[in-house]
C-alpha cells in the first residue's frame, strides 16, 4: 500500500453526544448492600435477590478470566456506578408522552424508532438507558397474538413463573467471571416470550445505550420461543464518548423447543474509543443459545464494529436432535479495537447442524481474532459442523488472528474448518479506479463482497445500517 | 516450585547422572525446572493431556549395562547399514554401529566423544532449546542428557548415504522405569545438504525424553524422516528446534506409531529470508493411545514459505491431539504458509482435538488452515464395493490411501514399505 493510500483521517463517532438528564443512581462500587438497594427499587421479589446474592458470593471467589489475545487493563470493579436510570423513575411510563422529551430527543438522534409516528419502521422496540428500560412499542399488537415483549423488571413482575423458569437456565451464573457478575447486579434488559405455534407477526428489537460516564451496563435478555414459534429479534448499541472506559457485560440467554427457530441479530455500535485508543466501551458479552427441542433452530448474527474490545462467542447448545446452529459474523476493528470474538457450537443431540461463518476485516493498529469452539460430544451421532473464517487486513500495523478449537468425540461427526487472510490488494484498487470509481467507493464494495455471506442473513433495515457502518468505519483507512 | 509438586519423577529425573560439560546450561536448566509448576491440565498447552501416569512413576536413570541386541532388525532399512548410529538406552551402543561409509569431514558420531574435537560447535547445545523460553520435558533433557548425536555438514558438502539414527530402549530387570534422554545436535554449513533418518524402538515400560537442535546455514537443506515405534507402554516426548537459515531447506516426515503417551513438538523459525519448510506428519494411535503434536512455526523474516500437514489415524479408545501454531511476525511480509489437519475416527470411542491457529501481523501475506475430523466417506466406500471389493478391502483401501498421502515422502524404499505394510495390518 502506497503513501497515498494511507492518508488517514479519522470518521467522528456520530453517536458521541452525552443526553443531559437527570439519573438516579447508586454510589460506586459493589456489594451485598448496593445488590440489594438495586432489588429493592426495582421492587423485585425475594426469590431474585437471593439469586442474585448467590452469584456474587460465587463472582467473589472466581479469577478474572486473562486468556483472551487482548491487552486492556482490567476495570475496577469498586469504581463502577451499578445502577443509573434516568429520572423521574416512575414505575412505567403508560403513554409516549410521560417520557422525558430530552430522552425522545436522544432517540431521535439515535435513529432509533421508538415513536409510533415510525410506526412504518414496523419494528417493536423495547428501549434500555443506561440500565433501565424505558419504553416498549407494539405491546399491544404483540399481545394479541400472546406474544409477551416487556422489559425484564417488568416480567419479573407480570411473569414470575415463567422468569424464574428460565432465568439462569442456560448462562448460570456459575459460568464466568461476567456472567456472574451481571447475574448479581443486572438492573433490567428485554424478556420475549413466544407462545406455541405463534409466528411472531414483527421483528422485535432492543436498543441499548449507555449514558452515564461511571456506569456500567449490565442488562439480561431472555427469549423464549415454545413449540413451533419463531421470532427474529433485533438488537443495537450505542454510548457517548468519554475518555474513560465503560464495562458492558450483558448476558443473553435463548431458548428454543421442538421446532422453534429465533433468529437473533446484533448492529454492535458502542464508542470504540478515538483513534488513540482513549475512551471506548468494554464489550463483554455472553450470549448462548439452547436448542432445546427437536428440530430446533438460533441463528446468530452479529455486525461488531465498535467498542474498544470485544470479548464475546454467542453460542449454541444443541442438545435436541437435528437442532440447528448458525453463527454469522462480521468484525471490523479499526485505529486500536481490539476484538476477540467468535462462536462455541456444542453438538450432544442426533443429527445436529452447525454452521459458522465469519468475517473478520482489521485495519489500522488494530487487533481481530476469531476464536471459535466445536465441539462433538459423544453421542452426536452424524453431527456435522462446517466453519469458515476469512480475515481481511487492511494496512501493516493491525493483526488478524484464528484460534479454533475443535473436540471430536464421535466417528460418524464430520467436521470442516477453514481460514484464509487476504488483503485488499493494489491490483484490485487500480482496477476500480481505472473503471472510473472513487478509492472509497471501491473499498467500501470490496467489503461489502467479503461481507455478503454474513449481511445476506440480516434483517432488511440491519442489512443497510451495516452496509453504511462499515463505509463510515472505514473511511479513511484507505485513500 | 511448590512443596508438593516435586514428584517422584523430578526427584528420579533430576538425580541422573551428568557429565561435566554443559555445567551452565544444565544448572540454568534446572533452577527453571524447580521454578516452574509441572505441567498440569489447568494450562492451556496440555489442557487434553493427563500426565498423572508420567508424573507418579518412579524412574530410574537409564544406566550404562548395555541390552542385548533383541532387535536390531526391528529397524528395516538396509541402505544405511554403514551410516548407522545405534543409541541403546542413551548411550552410543558402538557394537552395533557402522559409520565406515562417512566421508571424511562430515561429523556422525555421539554427542560426547565429539566435543573436544568440536568445543566451537558445541557451544549450539541449548542456543535453540533454550531453557529460559523451553517447556519442562526440553529442560529435564538440557540438565540431564548423557551423550546423543553431533551430526556436522561441512561447507557444500552432503553425505552420499541417509545418516540413519537408531535409539533403542528398554526396561530393564529393575521394577523402576528407564528414563532415556537422547540429545541430538545437527550443524549443516552453508550450502551443505544431508538425508537424516531417526528412528525410535523399545520394549516394555520406559520414558524417553528427547531432544534436538537443528541448524541450517544460508542454502543448506536436510531431508529428516523420523519414525516412532516406541513400545505400547512407553512414554515419549520429543522436542525439536529448527532454525532455518537464508535460503535453506528442511523437509521432515514423521511417522508415530508407538507409545502409550506420546508428543512431538517442532519449533521452527525462520531466520533468514527465502527459507523454505515442510512438515509431514502422521500418527497412528490404537487401543488407549494418546498422540500430540504440538507445532510452532514462527515467521519472522520476508518471503519464506511453510507447509504443514497433520494426519490422524484413530481407532478404538485412542486420543489425537493437534495444536498448531503458525506466527506471521510484522516484518515478515511475503509469507507463504499453509496447514492442514486432516483427521480419521475409525470408532466410536476415538478422540480428536484439533486446533490450527493462525496469528498474522503483516498484510501481505498468504496464509491458509484447514481442518477435518470425519470418518471413512461413505460415498467413497459405496463406489469400491460397486466395483466388487468387499467392505473390509474397500476401507483398508480408503485407509492406505489416506496414510501414502504422508508416508510416501519418506525416502528409504525399504522403510517406507514397511510403514505400507504396518498400515494395511492396522487397518
Amino acid at each position: 500500500m502506497n503513501i497515498s493510500l494511507q492518508n488517514l483521517t479519522s470518521q467522528e463517532y456520530k453517536y458521541g453526544f452525552v443526553t443531559d438528564i437527570e439519573t438516579d443512581s447508586v454510589a460506586p462500587g459493589l456489594n451485598e448492600e448496593v445488590i440489594t438497594t438495586i432489588s429493592k427499587k426495582k421492587n423485585e421479589p425475594s426469590w431474585l435477590l437471593e439469586w442474585r446474592l448467590r452469584a456474587y458470593q460465587h463472582w467473589q471467589t472466581m479469577k478474572y478470566p486473562n486468556w483472551a489475545h487482548l491487552r486492556y487493563t482490567v476495570p475496577d470493579f469498586q469504581k463502577i456506578i451499578y445502577y443509573s436510570a434516568p429520572k423521574p423513575q416512575q414505575s412505567k411510563y403508560s403513554s409516549m408522552d410521560e417520557v422525558d422529551p430530552e430522552l425522545l430527543r436522544t432517540f431521535d438522534k439515535l435513529g432509533v424508532p421508538i415513536e409510533e409516528r415510525k410506526a412504518l419502521a414496523g419494528v417493536a422496540v423495547d428501549v434500555v438507558f443506561d440500565s433501565v428500560s424505558v419504553t416498549t412499542t407494539y405491546k399491544d399488537r404483540l399481545a394479541e397474538k400472546g406474544v409477551i415483549f416487556c422489559s425484564l423488571s417488568e416480567a419479573v413482575r407480570e411473569y414470575p413463573d415463567l422468569v424464574k423458569k428460565y432465568l439462569g437456565s442456560v448462562v448460570p451464573y456459575t459460568d464466568n467471571f461476567f456472567s456472574a457478575l451481571n447475574s448479581a447486579v443486572f438492573t433490567d434488559g428485554s424478556f420475549c416470550f413466544i407462545p406455541k405455534g405463534v409466528k411472531c407477526p414483527m421483528d422485535l428489537s432492543t436498543y441499548f445505550r449507555i449514558n452515564n460516564k461511571e456506569s456500567g451496563q449490565f442488562e439480561r435478555t431472555l427469549i423464549v420461543a415454545e413449540e413451533g414459534a419463531s421470532v427474529s429479534y433485533l438488537e443495537g448499541c450505542t454510548a457517548p464518548r468519554f475518555d474513560t472506559n465503560q464495562l458492558h457485560a450483558a448476558v443473553v440467554e435463548l431458548i428454543a423447543l421442538n421446532d422453534a427457530n429465533i433468529k437473533y441479530s446484533t448492529v454492535q455500535n458502542w464508542y470504540a474509543g478515538d483513534s488513540e485508543g482513549i475512551g471506548g466501551i468494554f464489550n463483554f458479552v455472553t450470549k448462548r443459545g439452547l436448542c432445546k427441542g427437536k428440530r430446533s433452530k438460533i441463528s446468530w448474527t452479529q455486525v461488531e464494529t465498535g467498542s474498544a474490545i470485544t470479548w464475546k462467542y454467542p453460542s449454541c447448545i444443541l442438545l435436541g436432535d437435528q437442532s440447528v446452529g448458525e453463527f454469522y459474523s462480521v468484525a471490523l476493528t479499526n485505529h486500536k479495537q481490539q476484538a476477540d470474538t467468535g462462536t462455541k457450537m456444542v453438538h450432544i443431540g442426533r443429527n445436529t447442524k452447525s454452521n459458522i461463518i465469519s468475517k473478520g476485516i482489521s485495519a489500522g493498529n488494530s487487533s481481530n481474532s476469531y476464536r471459535g469452539f466445536v465441539k462433538i460430544a459423544p453421542g452426536a451421532e452424524g453431527a456435522r459442523n462446517f466453519t469458515q473464517c476469512d480475515s481481511m487486513l487492511i494496512g501493516q500495523t493491525c493483526s488478524a488472528n484464528t484460534f479454533p478449537y475443535i473436540e471430536a468425540q464421535n466417528h460418524t461427526a464430520k467436521v470442516e474448518h477453514e481460514a484464509t487472510t487476504s488483503r485488499i490488494g493494489e491490483e484490485q484498487l487500480f482496477y476500480f479506479q481505472q473503471r472510473g470509481i472513487p478509492i472509497e467507493e471501491a473499498v467500501s464494495m470490496i467489503i461489502n463482497g467479503f461481507c455478503k455471506e454474513v449481511f445476506r442473513e440480516l434483517p432488511m433495515e440491519f442489512a443497510v445500517e451495516a452496509t453504511n457502518l462499515l463505509s463510515l468505519k472505514l473511511e479513511g483507512t484507505v485513500g | 516450585m511448590s512443596e508438593g509438586s516435586e514428584t517422584a519423577f523430578l526427584k528420579t529425573a533430576l538425580s541422573s547422572l551428568r557429565p561435566n560439560s554443559w555445567k551452565l546450561l544444565r544448572e540454568h536448566a534446572e533452577e527453571i525446572i524447580r521454578a516452574t509448576p509441572l505441567p498440569s491440565q489447568d494450562q492451556e498447552e496440555w489442557k487434553y493431556i493427563d500426565l498423572q501416569s508420567v508424573f507418579s512413576q518412579a524412574y530410574n536413570p537409564a544406566t550404562n549395562n548395555i541390552i542385548k541386541p533383541l532387535w536390531i532388525g526391528a529397524s528395516s532399512a538396509t541402505e544405511t547399514a554403514h551410516s548407522l548410529l545405534v543409541i541403546t538406552n542413551g548411550q552410543l551402543d558402538s557394537n552395533q554401529s557402522n559409520t565406515s561409509s562417512v566421508d571424511n569431514g562430515i561429523v556422525f558420531s555421539s554427542l560426547t566423544n565429539s566435543a573436544k574435537d568440536f568445543p566451537e560447535k558445541h557451544e549450539y547445545v541449548g542456543k535453540l532449546a533454550c531453557p529460559s523460553n523451553s517447556d519442562m520435558f526440553s529442560n529435564i533433557n538440557t540438565a540431564c542428557f548423557e551423550d546423543g548425536v553431533f551430526i556436522y555438514i561441512p561447507k557444500g558438502r552432503s553425505p552420499l548415504t541417509p545418516l540413519h539414527i537408531i535409539f533403542r530402549a528398554t526396561s530393564q530387570a529393575s521394577d523402576v522405569t528407564p528414563i532415556i534422554f537422547p540429545r541430538i545436535l545437527v550443524v549443516l554449513e552453508p550450502g551443505a545438504k544431508a538425508h537424516i533418518v531417526e528412528e525410535y524402538f523399545g520394549e516394555g515400560k520406559y520414558l524417553t525424553n528427547s531432544v534436538l537442535e537443528i541448524f541450517l546455514g544460508e542454502g543448506a537443506s536436510l531431508a529428516h524422516d523420523r519414525t516412532q515405534h516406541e513400545s505400547m507402554s512407553a512414554f515419549h516426548f520429543c522436542t525439536l528446534c529448527i532454525d532455518i537459515g537464508q535460503k535453506a531447506k528442511y523437509t521432515s516426515t514423521s511417522i508415530s506409531m508407538g507409545g502409550s503417551i506420546s508428543r512431538q513438538k517442532p519449533i521452527c523459525k525462520f531466520t533468514g529470508e527465502h527459507g523454505e519448510l515442510e512438515l509431514n506428519y502422521l500418527s497412528l494411535v490404537n487401543t488407549t493411545q494418546i498422540a500430540d503434536t504440538h507445532s510452532t512455526i514462527e515467521h519472522q523474516v520476508p518471503n519464506c514459505t511453510s507447509k504443514q500437514v497433520q494426519k490422524f489415524i484413530v481407532d478404538n479408545s485412542a486420543h489425537g491431539i493437534f495444536r498448531g501454531q503458525i506466527k506471521v511476525h510484522q516484518m515478515a511480509q511475503g509469507t507463504s504458509a499453509s496447514q492442514s489437519s486432516r483427521n480419521l475416527l475409525l470408532a466410536k470411542d476415538a478422540k480428536i482435538d484439533t486446533m490450527p491457529q493462525l496469528e498474522i501481523l503483516a498484510d501481505d501475506v498468504k496464509c491458509s488452515h484447514g481442518a477435518t475430523v470425519g470418518q471413512l466417506d461413505a460415498e467413497e466406500l459405496f463406489y469400491l464395493q460397486s466395483r466388487g471389493l468387499d467392505l473390509d478391502s474397500a476401507k483398508n483401501i480408503l485407509l492406505v490411501g489416506f496414510a501414502t498421502d504422508i508416508i510416501n515422502h519418506i525416502s528409504l524404499p525399504s522403510i517406507r514399505n514397511s510403514l505400507l505394510q504396518k498400515v494395511l495390518k492396522q487397518g
